[in-house]
């Protein structure tokens, strides 16, 4: 029992701190706890990871709302509609509404999964290339055609992202040296910090930098939280439901998991709230409500494979997959069933844990109100710098990193009118799709 | 007028987001890897976590013992093979040699090249099996050889591929062989019946598998008897790398490994126990011949 407990506040603290901090994503975060990890029983692993998954999910989008920090790629929603939403004086209502979508969706995809058992081989069916490059089809052209650029330019973007997401060797591709110009540091790829700073954050800055003005921003409330959750519950039934709905199922999508729910969940909201007419270019709650709710719905369901089918499909799940072989057991499906009721348990309570803390979180954040935002801007920038710096280092590419960040910096300021949104989902979701297309070719 | 109460709950947050960044990066910087007394360093250029940082962990440091300086890890192999080149720091470990030897795309050489002076011996074999779902209708070595457009997922990556492709083309012509980039994404599609059958080293209790590269594994059949490609009976071959030590004291590292009890029971806990190839037992100059050889071999193949 003391084992759990301490499992449980390790995780716990540990998504606090990862979702702040943008490049210590979920997998990083287990490495920091790896020896830790190694002296535990396995049930007391498997709490830790679903608590600091699922609260991760918490403290990533505030930080993108407040900080237009990407905790991680899945906060690209929250940076885009909840920081627009926090620069227009909504703050408190994108930290509220996204968090009660968020416990909204964790409670769906328990009672999901849970009522679902007896048809988990149809889950395991989303296992599948095909449905995977629809899925990722629809997704691209979605972003392409709602991101409010002209569709040619969005287009552009999106293969400037594919491009530089293909920068390196790709032994997977027959040993295909693309763009690295014969420079070492490029052979593994272009890391997403840089880019994601240089061409979504930055735009994002610069525009900001131009408008000027101060914060505005009120904290959050325990009444506010009951207002935001009577509203969403009435006004917001049918992104709820289709969110988690999304969430859930492509959360099972094998290496992209709840990093593709969130972004499946987010395009669907902004078409259909495109097509009728009420986006607000402000900062669009609904569809910063979608981003959230499918993010911690697929965080649940990214466990199942592994604890079904004993089938690790996301890096982190595989993570806590070898550690368990690290401590000499052969993980078996029978073993990772038994811990079934402990995830759950584990995730509820995060979940919960989440919901509240980050609330107290968010308060603290009220120092920032009344600072002007230049000044605002400023600092924020300048910690990205040392996160991509430092995140980077731990494996001495911390250089190589702030060099990229520098050539690509000048293009972000540039291209601060548009929306580069397609450019980072061509850019993240390049590796997936076109090993997808790739691989289709072979089964005809 | 400032005021005091915010600017110090300002200064306070950001120092402690700024602390938390410092910390989680620098405690990140060895995040796994506790640091020895000792001069002779490990290396990884492959995730953290992933089948050759566990077997540092539980076969090279324990067997360092006081010789273990640190782990040092660095991202890509690219970049490793930068640093080797110029450290002058004792480095051991292990290397995918196979796959890093392959030429680009246009014929250059490999970024990730290993020299054949660096090597020390062959570390273990890699065998690889045929396996299907436990339990699944029809499926076994006679579907898998006469099985028309059976669906075989392989690793897609570089010279694996072209050797996969080989062995099961040549023993079911019709067979169609699906390219997956990591395990992560073939071991589901076995499960979600994307594809019939996998040719891999993973084998998992949910899976049952019949046949294997690896003529000592004699509770499969090998592959040679079924098909009639030269590579059917060859597992591919990690190697161990040395740089700035004496040839005689890599060797004896590599000879301790061979023969400890730590190697066999870190393959027992994977759930794949294999014996070491009998190649480990040739003279060092017989190895790399023999390495050079194979590789031409499947060099040929791709």
């Amino acid at each position: 029992m003391y084992e759990l407990i301490l499992a449980f506040i390790t995780g716990s603290s540990l998504g606090v701190i990862s979702g702040i901090i943008p490049g210590l994503n979920v997998f990083v975060s287990i490495l920091l706890v790896f020896p830790l990890l190694l002296t535990w029983d396995p049930t007391s692993i498997m709490f830790m990871y679903i608590s600091l998954a699922s609260v991760h999910q918490y403290f990533g989008s505030v930080s993108a709302t407040v900080f237009a920090i990407p905790g991680s790629n899945t906060s690209l929603p929250a940076l885009q509609e909840g920081h627009s939403m926090f620069q227009n004086g909504r703050g408190s209502e994108a930290i509220m509404t996204a968090a009660i979508g968020s416990f909204i969706a964790s409670m769906f995809a328990i009672v999901l999964i849970h009522f679902s058992l007896p048809l988990l081989d149809i889950f395991y069916q989303m296992f599948n290339t095909h449905i995977q490059v629809f899925l990722l089809s629809i997704a691209c052209i979605t972003i392409i055609i709602f991101s409010g650029n002209r569709i040619w330019i969005s287009f552009l973007f999106w293969l400037v992202g594919n491009l530089l997401a293909m920068v390196g060797y790709h032994d997977f591709y027959g040993g295909w040296d693309f763009a690295t110009f014969g420079i070492n540091a490029l052979y593994s790829g272009i890391d997403l910090l840089p880019v994601m700073i240089s061409l979504f954050v930055v735009p994002v800055f610069a525009k900001a930098w131009n408008n000027g003005g101060k914060i505005e921003f009120d904290g959050v409330t325990m009444s506010g939280y009951i207002s935001a959750a009577r509203t969403m519950l009435t006004k917001m039934r049918a992104t709820l439901a289709r969110s988690s709905v999304i969430g859930a199922l492509a959360g099972f999508v094998p290496g992209v998991s709840w990093g593709l729910s969130t972004k499946l969940a987010y395009i669907t909201e902004l078409m259909l709230r495109k097509k009728k007419g009420i986006y607000n270019e402000k900062g669009d709650v609904n569809c910063l409500v979608a981003a959230e709710t499918s993010n911690n719905a697929g965080v649940y369901t990214s466990m199942v494979p592994m604890i079904f089918a004993g089938i690790p499909i996301t890096a982190s799940t595989a993570l806590v997959y070898n550690i368990l072989l690290f401590q000499g057991m052969v993980p078996t499906v029978a073993f990772f069933q038994s811990l079934y009721e402990i995830v759950l348990i584990g995730f509820a309570l995060s979940s919960i844990l989440g919901l509240f803390i980050a609330g107290k979180y968010v308060n603290f954040l009220k120092v920032f109100s009344g600072l002007n935002l230049k000044v605002f801007y400023s600092g924020i920038f300048v910690l990205l710098l040392i996160i991509c710096y430092t995140t980077a280092q731990k494996t001495f590419a911390g250089w190589d990193n702030m060099v990229i960040l520098a050539c690509l910096l000048p293009f972000g300021y540039l291209i601060r009118r548009f929306n580069t949104m397609p450019l980072i989902y061509g850019f993240v979701l390049h590796d997936i799709f076109l090993e997808g297309v790739y691989r289709l070719q072979s089964f005809y | 007028m400032i005021n005091m109460k915010k600017m110090i709950s300002m200064i306070t947050l950001v120092f402690t987001i700024l602390t938390m960044t410092f910390t989680s990066s620098f405690a990140d910087d060895q995040p796994s890897w506790e640091k020895g007394t000792g001069d002779v360093n490990v290396l990884l250029y492959y995730r953290p976590g992933g089948a050759y940082d566990r077997m540092n962990q539980s076969v090279l440091i324990p067997l360092l013992g006081d010789s273990y300086g640190e782990v040092k890890a660095i991202r890509g192999c690219a970049k490793m093979i930068d640093y080797l080149k110029n450290t002058d720091e004792k480095v051991f470990g292990i290397w995918d040699w196979f796959s890093t030897n392959v030429p680009t795309e246009d014929g250059k050489q490999n970024p990730c090249h290993m020299e054949m002076k660096n090597i020390v011996s062959i570390a273990y074999s890699f065998p690889y099996h045929a396996c299907h779902v436990k339990g699944a209708e029809g499926r076994g070595l006679d579907d898998f050889i006469n099985g028309k457009g059976i669906r075989v997922g392989i690793n897609g990556n570089g010279i694996y591929k072209g050797q996969a492709a080989d062995v099961i083309l040549k023993a079911n012509p019709t067979a169609k062989i699906i390219p997956y980039s990591s395990s992560r994404k073939y071991l589901p599609a076995l499960q979600s019946g994307e594809v019939d059958y996998l040719y891999a080293g993973q084998n998992r209790d949910w899976m049952t598998c019949f046949a294997s590269t690896d003529v000592n594994e004699t509770q499969y059949t090998n592959f040679a008897e079924f098909s009639s490609s030269d590579i059917a009976d060859k597992n591919t071959y990690p190697v161990f790398v040395a740089f700035n030590m004496s040839m005689k004291e890599a060797t004896a590292l590599a000879k301790k490994i061979h023969t400890s009890k730590e190697l066999p029971a870190y393959f027992e806990v994977n759930g794949d126990p294999r014996p070491l190839p009998k190649e480990v037992n040739y003279s060092r100059s017989k190895q790399l011949k023999f390495l050079k050889n194979w590789h031409q071999g499947l060099l040929d193949l791709m």
